[in-house]
Order: C-alpha cells, then structure tokens, then sequence
C-alpha cells in the first residue's frame, strides 16, 4: 500500500500509533476463533471473547479515524473544490478547519466531566467479565478528538502551498500489483502505480 | 429557536459543507453542535465546563463505539482485503472457465458468477470490480467480446457485494435504524439472487441474439463434452458432499469421546449422522467403484478452484443463516477461513499479512468516522425534535402512500449519484424510515401484503437496490472509476458508462419488483 508522505511531527505520532494499532482487527479476528473453537470443539464457550473484542473494537474505531485524516482518506466530495481557483480553496479549508476544531471543542466541553469521573472511578461495563470499557473509552473518545484537531491543523500548514492534486474515486483503491496475471493477455493496460 | 427554521439551517449548513469539500463525518459533527447552540442557546452550553447538553454528543459517539455487531466491519474489510491479495479469485475463473467456455456468451456468465460468489463471500466493493477488470476484461476483449456487454457484466455484478448478504451497506442499515441485522440478511437474500440471476438471464439472451458480441473460443483437445461434464460434477458434487459428512462426523466422534456432548451446540443428532454415513458411502463408493480414481482426480482438478471459494462462503453465510453465530463471529471465522486458504496455497507471507491490515486500518477510519459525525448529527437533531417534524411534514401534504415512497426512491438516486452511500443511509435514514413507518402498512406496495413488523426490513432493501444503482449512475458511479483505474488506456470513462446502461435498467426493474411486491423479501424468515 502506499501511503501518504509524513508531513510534520504530529505524523509521526500518528504513525507510530497506527503502526502498533493496525494489527488489532487481526487480534480481533484471533480471539473469535478461540471462541467459536472453544465453544463448539470443546463445548465450553468463555466470557471474556465478546467483552475483550468490544473494548478493542472502540479503540480500533477511534484511532484508525486519526490515521485515515493523516492519509487525507476521510470521505468529502470534491464536485466544487476541485474547480474553484487556489484562494478560494484555501478559504475553504480554513473554514472546514475551524468547523472541525468546533466540533472536537463542544465534545470535550460536553463530555469531561463524565469522562473524568468515569476514568477516576474506573468505572467498569458491568458484564460478567466486566472490563473497564467506560473508563478507559470515554476519555478516549475525547483525546482522539482532540488529535483529530491537531492532526487537521497539522495536515492544513503542510498542504497550505500544494497544488490541487486530482480526485476520483478509485484514488482510494490500492490496487493488488502483484498478481499474477498470466491468465490474462498482453493487451492489457496494466495497473497503474497508485 | 423553532425546529423549522433549525431544519432549514441543518439543510442548507450541510450542502454549503459538502459543497466546499469537508469531510462529510466532521461536517455532520460541527452541525451537530450548531443545532444544539440554536436549540438551547449558547448560554446554557457554554456556561459550565465539563457537564450540559452537550454531552450527549461524546454519549452517542460512546454509544456507537460500544455496538457488537459494528466490529464486523473492519473484519469484513479485513477478509476483503486478503482475498483481493490473493490468487483464489483467479483459479476460481479458471476453473469455472474450464466448465463454461464451450458456451455462448460463457465468459461473461463466468465473470457474473465468480462475482456473485466473492459477493457472497464478503460485503464490500472496490476490490471486485478491480479484481473483475483484471482478470475478466482483458480475456472478453481478447476474445473479441462487445466491449459495453463486457464492462457492463464486470462492474454491475462486481457491486452486488453490497446487494447479496452479508452486505456492509446493511450493517450499517441496521445500526443505524436499529433492525435486526439479520432479519435484513435473510430478506436481502432472494432479491439479491434475483438481480444476479436477471444479469446472468440478459446475458444469454443478448448473446443469443447478437451472437457476434460473443465469439466463442478457439476448440482446445482439453475441453470437456457434455456428458464428461455431467459425470465429473457429480462426481464433485459427491466429493465435497462427503468431505463435509465426514467432518461433521470426526466432530461427532470427538465430542462423544471428550463427554462434553450437548444437543444446544451439537449440530448432530443421531438421524443426521446416519444420513452423513451414507453420503460418505456413496462419495468413497462412487470414488472407486462407478467412476473410478482417475475420473476423480480429473473432477478435483478441474473443480478445485472453486471449492475454496465456496467453502468460505459456506463457513460465512453458513454460520449466519444456520444460527450457529452471530455476524461479527462470522464475519471473524472468514477471514480465518481465507487465511487458512492462503497458507494452504502457499501465499501467505508477512508483507501480505501487514499491506492487508494497513489496508483495513484506513478503510476502517475513512468509514467509520463518517458514523460517528451522523451518529452525533442524529442524536442533537433528535433531541432539537427534528425528525417528528420532518415526519408530520411529509404525512400531512397529504400524498398517497406510494406517492411518498416513489418521491423517497426518487431522492436516493439522485443523492446516491453525486453521494457516497454512507452519507445517505446515515444522514437520511433517521428522516425517512420513520415517515414510512407512520404510513399505512396495508397500502405499502401494489400486490400482497406487509407485516408491520417487517417495514423497516422491506425498506432497507430497497434501499439496499438504490445503492446498486448509485454505484453505476454517473456522474460518480465509483464502479466506474474502480475499473477505469485498471482497464486499458484507450477505455474512456463514458465509454464505462455507456456500457452500464441495460444494467441499470436491470436494477431499475428489480427496484420496481421489490417496491410493488413487499413479500419478495419476506420468502426466508
């Protein structure tokens, strides 16, 4: 795959957290099997599996959402912003960024009592596992938005001076270049390094 | 502030947003914070840090965050991403090849079929149809195969993996209107079988009667005749029959051994387990006694190819239609299932493991944020009343009940072609489902009747046929720009298009089936 270039330092936090991160759906994927193994092959279904993937589940959600703005991959719809010449552009993106800081603001301003308060009193989900997923998700949430913000001021100073680059839909499409293609014919286009 | 005018600056907030291009999930969430200032004024929100309304916005992004069945999307995209990294798509098509080409117009209806069973396999599209226009299109073009016929086949079965469960477009569906997830799994399954069926039945027909849009291949020594072909699927059939008899019997075996045997999670009773005997019999006696070994090992290697991918499909949908999982369990047992297949043939390495999981990473953010901005949009338009407003306002202008849901079919496809389909199931989906609740169930649709506790199910299904068409229409079709990304240069995106348009009319047609006859999608509950 390849990714978007490293703009400034915020990146590289980004980037060291997806890089331990990115293998928690496999993670994810690996205690399921041991459920389903456990429960059907052995007959003793555990307590933990469904509690575990859900806890690990928010924390997939919330970061990768960090990464996929550091790789400028967050769906928008680029009809008019392709066509409007450069200071008109930069007007728009200054707005999207205040916009964005104001939603990351309210949240934080709405949620830190509840948040805190659940984090001190490590509060947990009251199952019969009974991980601390409100003490540690909350807080969470509201840390990741406020990342999010950097990450968007961040990525806005380093595209500030870029020229527009192209957008169609396949642009978030890897494609598989490694195939083996023999079975198809030589007048073939061939993939397109993306 | 009145909820009216807080709907006309919600409206128009969102197209202004859209229009200057920001990402359409915190789009939603600066919104939602807009209509909670105009709601209770600034004064109650700000004077307090840390406490007030507004932190129902962290309550509903928490809400979302903890939701069981939403894990099975990033699986789902991880058992996407592997299969699009791995060969078995291709030996699929070999291997249907083998039984097809002698007919007219055989590629395409492989290229339909091979579409239909990866969208069995898993909810997503993109890899499909590059996977389709890698493998499929270079081969019709070589044949000589009419070009828009071929384009049409690849990226309008390519995007069923949305239409036939599990499908992540009603995952989303169901997380958002809170229907049950399966109930929508069992109901999308005959229409989406219908749509593949009618792409399948057009292309035999329009090869039939233009028969040069389909030449056939040159005659190879190596092609099977009909009765061969009769008697080696049979022999398959058998084959595959009996390997999953004889698993289910080593279970058996095993859990009787062990002392754990539970009838709740056994599977087997005794009666099945005698008919597993005799498949087993048959399978080994027709193995060496009618056909005999050679016969076999032909039938395994011109079949084998498709086996795998079938397997998968059967450990996938076999686990959410027989009750033995749930949807995140099945959508984990899968990639499991494809992992396995890829270690099995040899592909698996940790580049492929890693590009896989870094693919998912990105697919996961890009997608669920744009849940987590609506989910937040919802919950403060909720609260502010909106959507009681929206509903007495469509209710009471007094239109005919199919009349409003012509009117909704009609806003679909027109956001669904400038529109992701994200956007829409979050953004409109908690307006509209609710005003088609309120309307009169007897009059939904023209022929058979509705339950009332099936509506939501009905109409996510249609929706679910909208968004097919979406993936077509221009200007935005994204199935168009995934293939032009891999097809030869001299292909323009409106020749793409132009050879998508029987394929919408298709779509249209099984549209107009699903509206009229609500029953279609109550066949399997």
């Amino acid at each position: 795959m390849v990714e978007h270039e490293v703009t400034g330092w915020l990146d590289r936090i980004t980037l060291l957290i997806s890089r331990v991160a990115m293998w928690l759906p496999a993670f994810v994927v690996a205690i399921i099997f041991y459920e389903v193994f456990v429960r059907y092959v052995l007959g003793a279904p555990t307590l933990w599996v469904n509690e575990m993937s859900l806890w690990v589940g928010g924390v997939i959600y919330l970061t990768a959402g960090l990464y996929a703005l550091q790789q400028r991959s967050h769906i928008r719809i680029f009809i008019l912003y392709d066509m409007a010449p450069k200071w008109l552009r930069q007007t728009f993106d200054l707005l999207s960024l205040a916009c964005v800081c104001i939603f990351a603001f309210a949240v934080v301003w709405g949620g830190f009592g509840e948040a805190k308060a659940k984090l001190l009193r490590w509060e947990t989900f009251g199952t019969a596992w009974d991980p601390p997923i409100p003490a540690t998700i909350k807080p969470l949430i509201l840390l990741t938005l406020v990342l999010l913000a950097l990450q968007s001021i961040s990525n806005l100073i380093h595209d500030w001076n870029r020229d527009p680059v192209s957008h169609d839909p396949a642009d978030d499409l890897d494609l598989p270049t490694h195939l083996d293609m023999s079975a198809g014919s030589s007048d073939r286009g061939g993939p397109k390094p993306n | 502030m009145d909820i009216a005018t807080i709907s006309l600056i919600l409206l128009v907030g969102m197209l202004v947003l859209l229009a200057i291009g920001m990402p359409l999930g915190f789009a939603s969430g600066f919104l939602a914070v807009v209509v909670m200032v105009l709601k209770f004024g600034p004064d109650l929100l700000f004077s307090s840090f840390g406490t007030g309304p507004l932190n129902i916005l962290a309550q509903r992004l928490y809400g979302i965050t903890t939701n069981y069945v939403l894990i099975s999307v990033p699986l789902f995209i991880f058992m996407a991403t592997l299969l699009e990294r791995s060969n078995i798509a291709r030996d699929m098509y070999s291997s249907l090849n083998l039984w097809l080409s002698r007919t007219r117009g055989g590629i395409a209806v492989v290229t339909a079929i091979m579409a239909i069973v990866m969208a069995a396999m898993s909810g997503i599209i993109g890899g499909e149809v590059v996977l389709l226009g890698l493998i499929a299109l270079p081969q019709m073009l070589r044949l000589g195969y009419n070009q828009d016929l071929a384009i049409g086949t690849i990226c309008a079965s390519g995007s069923l993996g949305t239409m036939i469960p599990p499908s992540i477009v009603l995952i989303f569906y169901g997380l958002i209107t809170e229907t049950s997830i399966h109930a929508l799994f069992k109901a999308a399954f005959v229409p989406g079988f219908i749509l593949a069926g009618l792409y399948i039945v057009y292309i035999l027909i329009r090869t039939r009667l233009n028969p040069e849009q389909a030449p056939l291949p040159e005659p190879s020594p190596d092609d099977m005749t009909g009765s061969q072909k009769a008697r080696l699927g049979l022999t398959l059939l058998t084959m595959v029959a009996a390997a999953a008899a004889a698993l289910l019997v080593v279970r058996w075996v095993f859990l009787h051994t062990l002392g754990s045997f539970d009838e709740e999670t056994a599977l087997v009773d005794t009666g099945s387990l005698v008919v597993c005997l005799a498949l087993i019999a048959v399978g080994v006696g027709n193995a060496l006694f009618v056909v005999g070994k050679d016969a076999t090992r032909e039938a395994w290697e011109r079949g084998k190819g498709l086996v795998a991918p079938l397997a998968v499909v059967f450990v996938v949908l076999g686990s959410i239609y027989g009750g033995i999982t749930g949807i995140t369990e099945a959508a984990g047992l899968g990639s499991v299932a494809v992992l396995l297949l890829i270690a099995l043939r040899g592909e698996f390495s940790m580049t492929l493991l890693r590009e896989a999981l870094m693919r998912t990473w990105k697919s996961t953010g890009t997608i669920i944020w744009v849940t987590f901005g609506a989910t937040a949009l919802a919950g403060a338009y909720t609260i502010a009343g909106g959507p009681t407003y929206v509903a007495n306002l469509i209710v009471g202008a007094d239109m005919a009940t199919m009349g409003v849901l012509a009117v909704m079919m009609i806003i679909f496809l027109f956001l669904g072609a400038f529109m992701d389909w994200t956007g829409i199931v979050l953004l409109v989906m908690p307006v509209f489902l609710p005003i088609v609740k309120k309307l009169p169930v007897e009059e939904l649709g023209l022929f058979g009747s509705l339950d009332v506790a099936f509506v939501s199910v009905w109409f996510g299904i249609l929706f679910c046929v909208n968004m097919q068409v979406s993936f077509l229409s221009p200007p935005f079709g994204p199935a168009a720009f995934y293939l032009k990304s891999v097809a030869p240069p001299h292909i323009t995106l409106p020749d793409i298009f132009r050879g998508f348009l029987p394929f919408i009319g298709i779509q249209l047609f099984v549209l107009l089936l699903v509206l009229l006859f609500p029953e279609i999608t109550m066949l399997l509950r």
